[in-house]
């Protein structure tokens, strides 16, 4: 064969490539088990009728949380609270379960449970937790509940459960394909919850964890919405008023902690502190902003602490613990920073900090110099979401159940009980 | 001259392709290296390959390769390969949103073309093809989703990808 000939043909094999590429076509196809929730509806009647102490169910879907004396009640993240016997912290017992559809925030003031209820909130009588009895119904006090995914449910009838239905769908991927919540149609977005509490009055406030939306300070219980701070006088226990409504100024309010007379509200975009001088009344008095974030708060005399973490419902990428300096109240300066991995709620007793750092466990720090936390001991092995340390004992909330630590000794802080979820 | 080239190449012998590619197809290209080597005899060559594919996702295909020579001096060849696709160290790209964990896969890895090669010195010869390939690929990704109450869970979901391309390849035989 002539040279020529030869160079002719390998020039065609490599001037056809160019042309070629853009006949051929990549394929991606996306296989994916998604959960989705059908509503069972039931009238405002049956509901209501409903809503009683009920026998223990198993644990599965645990939400906010409140101790107060002997008891733990733990939200069932929109179905209702279950009743804990914990006199005994290292054998807690399951006793009883309050159904309330919708439920995701409580909070305790003696022997009263004020609970969100969708768009409603209801007032329990909780002195004999086997036995509570509804005491009122506030009626449209939550107007901002919504769900996830753009659901609307039947505005006549209440959701009372969920029927779960697995769907196995294969898709082309696209470069952009649209982000599915296998939860849809369950409301994370805009539920209140129980939080800390201060009091001078007589009765016991139960503690909330630092997670909570709900917080309640002597005669008056503070809730946060998405955008919008709100009060009820529960002078007399069992008959909460609608008092005033406060537009916070900042989208995606999450929680509320109140210390003295002060309320730390935290949101995805900053910390803000209102006074409490007037009860009705709270009054913006300072604030601090940091990058888009999910960000629980608590506080003491001198220092707020603001952990934020990154994840699909917070947006952020920043996983840190952030220490507010509070001499001057009105302008929070950020004082110092720590990293962690994943954190959530926060808990402070003393010098101690306990912080839920997600799936890297329970830390606990000495905190007593801020500027240097020392790390004492750390849980690791569970997936740690709130945490309660009150009276020695650390109630952590964590994916695979309730836990309970003993730190009345700081050197030899350990666990003393589990509490199982239900795996469904 | 002519006799004895056909002569030699009648007899068996170890061939080695040394190959360097330029993979095209659907808005992307990039590059791949693959050693052959086997058997020589008459008009054919049988052999086992292996190399570094990096078009999308990175990845060694460990393959069979046949191909047939044809033409009065026997230098235009077909060649066909089929084999298996490992999977190199990958993280997903941007077709999967959010990811926080992921698991590759292999799959199947086909390569079918015509190809020249010009004689440079007895057995050394350089050559060149055009060939339509496909890699298989799959991926278990998964999304991390923490609702504001209660703890974070995961999402899985299955990604079967098919890589179909042009392959230009030049490379030395000997």
């Amino acid at each position: 064969m002539k040279k020529s000939t030869k160079v002719f043909k390998t020039a065609l094999i490599l001037l056809l490539f160019p042309f070629l590429n853009s006949c051929v076509k990549d394929t991606c196809r996306r296989i994916y088990t998604y959960s989705y929730y059908l509503p069972v509806y039931k009238t405002t009647a049956e509901v209501r009728a409903n809503i009683k102490s009920s026998s223990p169910q198993e644990i599965t879907n645990p939400g906010k949380i409140v101790l107060l004396g002997n008891y733990i009640f733990l939200n069932e993240v929109d179905k209702g609270i279950h009743i804990i016997d914990n006199r005994n912290p290292a054998s807690p017992q399951n006793i009883a379960f309050i159904n309330i559809p919708g439920n995701m925030d409580l909070a305790l003031k003696g022997n009263t449970l004020y609970a969100d209820l969708y768009t409603d909130m209801v007032t329990l009588d909780v002195s004999n937790p086997l036995n509570v009895s509804v005491k009122k119904y506030n009626e449209g006090v939550f107007p901002y509940r919504i769900y996830n995914s753009g659901f609307y449910g039947d505005s006549t009838k209440i959701i009372a459960d969920w029927i779960k239905r697995d769907t196995t769908v294969a898709q082309s991927c696209g470069y952009n394909p649209v982000y599915y919540s296998p939860n849809a149609y369950m409301d994370f977005s805009n539920a209140q919850s129980s939080g800390g509490s201060t009091n001078n009055s007589s009765s016991p406030i139960g503690k909330g964890g630092s997670m909570a939306r709900f917080a309640i300070v002597n005669n008056r219980i503070y809730t946060v919405s998405n955008t919008d701070l709100t009060v009820f006088d529960i002078t007399t226990a069992d008959n909460p008023v609608y008092e005033n409504k406060v537009n916070v100024g900042s989208w995606n309010v999450e929680t509320i902690f109140p210390f003295k007379d002060k309320l730390f509200i935290g949101s995805q975009s900053g910390m803000f502190i209102y006074n409490i001088n007037n009860p009705d009344k709270p009054v913006s008095i300072g604030q601090f902003s940091h990058v888009q974030s999910c960000d629980p708060v608590i506080a003491d005399d001198n220092f707020a602490y603001v952990t934020l973490r990154s994840g699909t419902a917070c947006q952020g990428f920043s996983n840190q613990l952030e220490i507010l300096q509070l001499n001057n109240i009105t302008d929070p300066k950020l004082l110092k920073v720590y990293p962690f991995t994943n954190p959530h709620g926060l808990s402070k007793d003393g010098n101690l900090l306990f912080i839920c750092d997600g799936s890297d466990g329970l830390k606990i720090y000495n905190a007593a110099d801020v500027n240097n936390l020392k790390l004492i001991k750390q849980f690791s092995g569970i997936e740690t979401y709130d945490v309660i340390a009150y009276n020695q004992i650390a109630l952590v909330v964590a994916k695979d159940g309730l836990y309970q630590y003993d730190y009345a000794d700081v050197n030899n802080i350990h666990l003393i009980s589990k509490t199982g979820i239900s795996k469904k | 001259m002519a006799v004895s080239a056909t002569a030699q190449k009648k007899k068996i012998h170890f061939q080695s392709v040394n190959q360097f590619a330029m993979v095209g197809g659907e808005s992307h290209m990039n590059t791949a290296f693959q050693t052959i080597n086997g058997i020589n005899f008459s008009n054919w060559f049988s052999g086992i390959g292996i190399g570094i594919d990096n078009y999308r996702y990175k990845t060694l295909p460990l393959f069979m390769d046949g191909r047939w020579y044809f033409g009065d001096d026997r230098n235009g060849f077909v060649y066909g390969d089929i084999g298996y696709n490992f999977p190199m160290k990958n993280k997903p790209g941007k077709e999967i949103y959010n990811y926080s964990t992921y698991h590759f896969t292999g799959g199947i890895y086909t390569d079918l073309g015509i190809g020249y090669q010009v004689p440079l010195y007895k057995r050394y010869s350089l050559l060149f093809s055009l060939g339509y390939g496909s890699k298989e690929l799959k991926t278990n990704v998964g999304n991390t989703i923490c609702p504001f109450a209660g703890p974070c869970f995961v999402d899985y979901s299955n990604y079967e990808f098919s890589f179909n391309r042009m392959i230009l390849k030049a490379g030395l035989v000997f």
